[in-house]
C-alpha cells in the first residue's frame, strides 16, 4: 500500500468510528438536553436546543424526591449481586471445566437452561417462597433472584474461557506442590481478570436496570431502586412529567460513567494481561 | 492429575453455588411448569387440566403471531448486536489511537435505563409532532418516505426492535474486540508471513481463533431477545403487530389473568431457545470440524 | 489454603449478612422506624397499609396522608404507610402479586372490575354500601360517583374518591377559521373533524399508548342509544358487537380514526395534550382532572382565551339525555375484609368523615356534595364544570375496560387502536370480538 493509499483508509477508519461514537453518544446528550426542556418544548421540539436552560427540572427533584436513595439502593444490590455472581460463577465454571468429573457436562447443560427462563413467569412462585421466609421488602428479595438468575450466563462465560486456560499450567502447578484451591486462587483465577470485568459489567446492566423484580418485591419506598423510583413522576391518569423523569435519569447515569472511566485503566490492564499471556 | 479429581474440593466449588441456583430458580420454575398444566386466575382455585393449555396454545393465532413477530425481532437484534458488534470490535482492532476512549464510550447505551431509551426512540420515530428520523428524511429530500415509524403496521415491529439491538451493540463489540486482541500475535504474523492480508486474514486467521466466543455471543443474543419484552412492551404498539411472545405471556398472565396458559407459553419459550442453542452449537461443531 | 478460605469465608460473610439485614428488617422497623405492627387487631401501635395507584404528590394521597397524621395525634401509634405505584400496568402486576400470595394489604386501589368482582365475590372486600349506610353517609355522595363504583352485579364494594366529568377540550380560534360551531350531535362532530382534516389540521390528538382514550370512541354511540345496557349486555354475551349497535359503535371508531393525530397508536398521554395545548390539534377529549393545564393563567400565551370545552354530543335516536355522558369518580377505594376491624375501620370511619371538606380545599371535586364557600379561591373554569356536575343526570357511561372481562378486556384494547388505525375493518374488528368474549364465556 502507498503511504497515500494508507492514510485515507486510516482517515475512513477513524471517520466511521466517529460516526459510530456519535450514534452511541447522540441519546445521552438527548437526555441531558431534554431535561432541561419544559414540557411543551418536549412535545413540540424535541430535537432542537432548549430554549432557556430550565434546571427547575433538577432543583425539583433533587428536592423533592427520594432520588438518592433509589441510587443508593440500586447500588447496594447491584454491587451485592455482582461480588456474588463474580464468586459463583468463576468456582463453579472451574469445577464444570477443569475438573474431571463425569457429571459435569449435564450439570452444565442444567445451568445453560437458566438462561431461557423468562423471569416474569417465576414472579408468583418466587413471590411465595419469598413472603413465606420472611425476605420480602429487603434487600435480599432483590439479590437472590437476580444472582440466580444470572448464574446461568455468567457460568458459561466463564466455563467457555477455562477452555483457553491449557491445562499444561495446572500440570506445573500441582508438580510443584499446590493443592487445587491454590491451583484455582493463585494461578487460575488470576488469569481471569478479563473475563470477571466482562461478567461483572454484562451483570451490572441487567440489574442495573432491573425493573420488574424490584417492583414486585419491594413495598417499601425505602428499598425502591432507580427503575421503579422513576414512576414518582408519572401522575394522575397517566400524565408523565418527563423533564422530571430525564433530570432523574442523568443524576442516576453519572454515578455509572464515573465508575466506567475508573475502571477503564482495569479493563486495559486486564486486556493486555490477556493478550501477552496468550 | 488425580487434584482435579478430589471429590471433596469438587463438591466445595460446586454446592454452595448450586444449591442456591435450585433454591432461587430452579424450585421456582417447577412450579411455574406446574402452573401450565392448571387452569388458574391468580385468586381462586387451581384445578388440573392436563395438556389443555398446550392445545389452547397451538390453535390461537395470537399466539403464533407473536411467534412469528419474535423471530423477526431477533433477526434484527442479533444481527445489529452480534454483527455489527463484530464490525465494530474489528475496526477497534485496526484503530491505533483512542482505543480506550473509543470503547469506553460505545459501551454508554447500555446503562441507561430502558424508560430513557423506550421514550428517546418514541420521540425519534413519532410523526407527530415530528421526530428525528422524519426530520432527517425530510432534510434529504426523502420527505415523502415520513410516516409513525412506531405505529405502521409495516415497520412497527422493526422500529421496536432497533432500539433493543441498537443499545447493546457496545456490549457485544467489547466482548469481541477483547476475544479478538487476545489472539496470539504469532499466529497473525505467521499468517502475515504467508502472505495472507487483508480480508483474507480476517475471515481464514482472526474469525476462526474467536470462534468460541462469537457462539458465545449469539448464544446469549439470540436467547435474550427470544425472551425481549422491556421495550417492546413499552412503546409496542397494541394490535398485535409488535406482539413478541414474552409479551404475550406477560399480558395473559397479568393482564388477562390466565396465569396457567401464561406459564404454558414460559415452557413454549423455553423449548424454543434450548432448540436455538443446540442448532448454534452444531453449527459451530460443523465449522471446527472444517477448519480441523 | 488460607487465601481460599479467606475468599469463602468472605462470600460466606457476605451472603450471611445481606440474609441477615433483609431478616432483621422485617421484623424490626418499618419504612418511618416506627415499630411494626402484630398481625392482632389491638388499635394502639398498628400500622395500616394502603397499596395505592394514585401519584404521590396527587391530592387525594396527600389529603389522605393529611388526615392520617391528624388522626394519630389522637390515637398514637397509628401510621399509615402509602406504597405507591404510579405506572397503572406494573400496579395492576403488583397487586394480582400480592393477592395471589395471600398478602392483602388493609386497603387497595382498584377499578370495578371483573378482577374486583371476584375478590367481592370471595368475600375478600369489605361491603362499602352497608359501611357508607352505617356511616349515615351514603346519600351524600353524587349518585353518578357511587353508581361508577358498583360492580357488574350491583354490589359496591368501592369508596371513590374523587369526582371527574369528561369533555372535549376545543382551539376556538381554529374553529372559528373553519367557520365550525360547537358540535350538538355525533353527525356534527364527526363533519367537523372531517372539515378540520380537509384544512390540513390535525383534528384530534389522542393518547394512544394508554389504551382508554381510544376505547371511549367506542363506547359513545352505544351510550347515547343504550346508556349503558349495550356493554352490559355485551359483556355478558346477551349482545354482540356484530349487532345494530356494536356495527355503528365500531364505524363510528374507524371514521372518527382517521382524524386522530398520525401515529396516535403510540403517543403518550403528555405528548397528546401537548399537541393541543401547542395548538397543534384542533381538539383534545380529557376529564376535568386537567383544568389545572387549562385555567388562563396555565395556558401558554398563544392558546390564553382561546380554550373552550364541549360535552359528548348527542344524537337523534338518544336515550340519554344531554345532561348524561363521561365522567369518572376514578379508581376506587376498597378495604381487606379480613382486615377490617380495629384501626383499619376506625381509621376508615375517620376518612370518610373528613375527607371532603380538606379534599375541596385543594381545588378539587368532592365525590361528595359540597358547595363551594368562597368562590375566589377557585378558578372560573372550575366553577364553571362544577356546575355542569351540579346538573348532571344519574349515571356515567361505564368506561368499557371495567365490565368486560379481563382477556377480552386485553383483546379489546388491541384491536381498537387497530380499527381506529385502519388496519383492520368494523365488520373483521366486530367478529373477532364477539369470538372472544364467546370463547371467554366458556371458562
Amino acid at each position: 500500500m502507498t503511504a497515500g493509499k494508507h492514510r485515507f483508509s486510516t482517515f475512513l477508519l477513524y471517520a466511521v468510528a466517529i460516526l459510530i461514537l456519535v450514534v452511541q453518544i447522540y441519546p445521552v446528550i438527548w437526555l441531558i438536553l431534554s431535561s432541561l426542556k419544559s414540557s411543551i418544548e418536549l412535545t413540540s421540539k424535541p430535537f432542537a436546543l432548549p430554549s432557556r436552560w430550565l434546571f427547575d427540572n433538577y432543583s425539583s427533584v433533587i428536592r423533592d424526591s427520594h432520588l438518592f436513595l433509589y441510587i443508593k439502593n440500586t447500588a447496594i444490590v447491584t454491587f451485592s449481586c455482582i461480588i456474588l455472581i463474580v464468586a459463583f460463577s468463576s468456582t463453579i465454571g472451574f469445577a464444570l471445566e477443569k475438573m474431571q468429573f463425569k457429571i459435569n457436562a449435564k450439570l452444565l447443560g442444567f445451568f445453560t437452561i437458566g438462561i431461557m427462563i423468562p423471569v416474569q413467569v417465576t414472579l408468583i412462585p418466587l413471590f411465595i417462597m419469598y413472603k413465606n421466609l420472611g425476605l420480602l421488602n429487603s434487600y435480599t428479595a432483590l439479590i437472590l433472584p437476580q444472582v440466580g438468575f444470572a448464574l446461568p450466563l455468567s457460568v458459561l462465560i466463564f466455563t467457555r474461557f477455562y477452555k483457553y486456560v491449557p491445562n499444561e499450567i495446572i500440570e506445573a502447578a500441582v508438580m510443584d506442590g499446590c493443592n487445587i484451591y491454590q491451583v484455582f486462587w493463585r494461578i487460575v483465577l488470576p488469569l481471569t481478570n478479563n473475563t470477571i470485568i466482562t461478567v461483572a459489567s454484562i451483570n451490572f446492566i441487567f440489574i442495573w436496570n432491573d425493573f420488574i423484580f424490584s417492583n414486585t418485591f419491594t413495598n417499601d419506598s425505602q428499598y425502591k431502586t432507580i427503575a421503579v423510583g422513576l414512576q414518582e413522576f408519572i401522575g394522575a391518569f397517566g400524565a408523565t412529567d418527563w423533564g422530571q423523569t430525564f433530570a432523574a435519569i442523568s443524576i442516576s447515569i453519572l454515578p455509572i460513567i464515573l465508575i466506567y472511566l475508573i475502571l477503564n485503566k482495569n479493563v486495559m490492564a486486564g486486556m493486555s494481561e490477556g493478550s501477552v499471556k496468550g | 492429575m488425580k487434584v482435579l479429581k478430589d471429590k471433596k474440593a469438587w463438591i466445595a466449588f460446586m454446592a454452595p453455588a448450586l444449591l442456591f441456583y435450585l433454591a432461587t430458580v430452579f424450585v421456582p420454575i417447577i412450579q411455574s411448569l406446574l402452573y401450565g398444566f392448571q387452569n388458574w386466575n391468580g385468586i381462586g382455585t387451581r384445578s388440573y387440566i392436563g395438556f389443555d393449555n398446550y392445545v389452547k396454545m397451538y390453535r390461537d393465532p395470537f399466539f403464533w403471531n407473536a411467534v412469528k413477530n419474535n423471530l423477526g425481532y431477533v433477526a434484527i437484534v442479533v444481527i445489529m448486536q452480534v454483527f455489527i458488534g463484530l464490525c465494530l470490535a474489528l475496526l477497534l482492532t485496526y484503530i491505533k489511537k483512542g482505543t480506550s476512549t473509543l470503547r469506553t464510550l460505545y459501551y454508554l447505551p447500555a446503562v441507561i435505563v430502558t424508560v430513557a431509551i423506550a421514550q428517546l426512540f418514541r420521540n425519534v420515530f413519532s410523526l407527530q409532532p415530528q421526530g428525528l428520523l422524519n426530520i432527517m428524511l425530510d432534510s434529504i429530500g426523502l420527505g415523502h418516505w415520513q410516516k409513525a415509524w412506531l405505529s405502521d403496521p409495516a415497520t412497527a415491529l422493526a422500529a421496536v426492535s432497533v432500539p433493543e439491538g441498537w443499545r447493546f451493540i457496545g456490549l457485544y463489540m467489547v466482548i469481541l474486540y477483547s476475544a479478538l486482541i487476545s489472539i496470539p500475535k504469532e499466529t497473525e504474523e505467521a499468517a502475515t508471513i504467508d502472505g495472507v492480508n487483508g480480508w483474507q486474514l480476517i475471515r481464514h486467521i482472526k474469525l476462526p481463533s474467536i470462534a468460541n466466543v462469537i457462539s458465545l455471543c449469539l448464544i446469549m443474543c439470540i436467547t435474550g431477545a427470544l425472551r425481549g419484552f422491556d421495550i417492546p412492551y413499552m412503546i409496542g404498539v397494541p394490535g398485535s403487530s409488535t406482539e413478541l411472545v414474552t409479551t404475550y405471556m406477560y399480558k395473559k398472565a397479568f393482564s388477562s389473568m390466565q396465569y396457567g396458559y401464561g406459564s404454558s407459553i414460559a415452557v413454549f419459550i423455553v423449548l424454543e431457545s434450548i432448540i436455538a442453542v443446540a442448532i448454534i452449537n452444531s453449527l459451530f461443531k460443523l465449522r471446527k470440524g472444517e477448519a480441523a | 489454603m488460607r487465601k481460599s478460605k479467606w475468599l469463602y469465608g468472605a462470600m460466606s460473610a457476605i451472603l450471611l449478612s445481606s440474609v441477615l439485614a433483609g431478616c432483621g428488617n422485617e421484623e424490626g422497623k418499618q419504612a418511618d422506624g416506627s415499630p411494626a405492627a402484630s398481625q392482632g387487631s389491638s388499635k394502639d401501635a398498628k400500622t395500616i397499609t394502603w397499596l395505592s395507584a394514585r401519584p404521590a404528590d396527587g391530592a387525594i394521597v396527600q389529603t389522605i396522608k393529611e388526615l392520617a397524621e391528624k388522626y394519630a395525634t389522637d390515637h398514637p401509634g397509628f401510621k399509615l404507610d402509602v406504597q405507591i405505584t404510579a405506572d397503572r400496568p406494573s400496579y395492576l402486576t403488583k397487586l394480582r402479586t400480592l393477592i395471589a400470595a395471600g398478602n392483602m394489604p388493609e386497603f387497595i386501589d382498584t377499578d370495578a372490575d371483573p378482577f374486583a368482582q371476584q375478590l367481592a365475590g370471595q368475600g375478600k372486600l369489605v361491603d362499602m354500601a352497608a359501611f357508607l349506610k352505617e356511616q349515615g353517609i351514603y346519600d351524600k355522595f353524587y349518585q353518578p360517583a357511587l353508581k361508577y363504583q358498583e360492580l357488574p352485579d350491583g354490589g359496591l364494594y368501592l369508596i371513590p374518591l374523587e369526582y371527574h366529568l369528561e369533555m372535549v377540550w376545543y382551539n376556538k380560534k381554529l374553529f372559528n377559521d373553519n367557520h365550525i360551531q360547537v358540535p350538538k350531535t355525533m353527525d356534527d362532530w364527526l363533519a367537523a373533524a372531517n372539515k378540520l382534516k380537509a384544512s390540513g389540521i390535525t383534528p384530534i390528538s389522542v393518547d394512544g399508548t394508554d389504551v382508554w382514550p381510544v376505547l371511549r370512541y367506542a363506547a359513545m354511540l352505544p351510550f347515547r342509544q343504550t346508556g349503558n345496557a349495550f356493554i352490559r349486555d355485551l359483556s355478558q354475551g346477551k349482545a354482540k358487537m356484530s349487532g345494530d349497535v356494536g356495527m355503528r359503535a365500531a364505524r363510528f371508531v374507524a371514521e372518527m380514526g382517521k382524524n386522530f393525530q398520525q401515529g396516535f397508536a403510540t403517543t403518550d398521554y403528555t405528548t397528546a395534550k401537548n399537541l393541543f395545548l401547542d395548538g397543534k390539534s384542533a381538539m383534545y377529549w380529557m376529564g376535568d382532572w386537567e383544568i389545572p393545564s387549562f385555567t388562563e393563567e396555565a395556558l401558554p400565551a398563544g392558546m390564553k382565551g382561546n380554550v373552550g370545552y364541549f360535552y359528548l354530543p348527542t344524537t337523534s335516536d338518544a336515550s340519554t339525555p344531554n345532561n348524561e355522558f363521561f365522567g369518572n369518580s376514578g379508581i376506587g377505594l376498597a378495604a381487606n375484609a379480613d382486615k377490617f376491624d380495629g384501626a383499619a375501620k376506625d381509621f376508615l370511619t375517620y376518612v370518610i368523615q373528613n375527607y371532603s371538606d380538606a379534599y375541596v380545599a385543594k381545588q378539587q371535586m368532592s365525590p361528595i356534595k359540597f358547595e363551594i364557600a368562597d368562590p375566589s379561591k377557585f378558578s372560573s373554569l372550575f366553577q364553571s364544570v362544577k356546575k355542569d356536575m351540579d346538573n348532571y343526570g344519574s349515571e356515567f357511561a361505564k368506561p368499557w375496560d371495567t365490565l368486560l372481562d379481563a382477556d377480552t378486556n386485553t383483546v379489546m384494547g388491541d384491536l381498537v387502536i387497530k380499527l381506529a388505525m385502519g388496519a383492520t375493518t368494523p365488520e373483521q374488528f366486530a367478529k373477532e370480538i364477539d369470538d372472544t368474549i364467546a370463547s371467554n364465556a366458556s371458562n
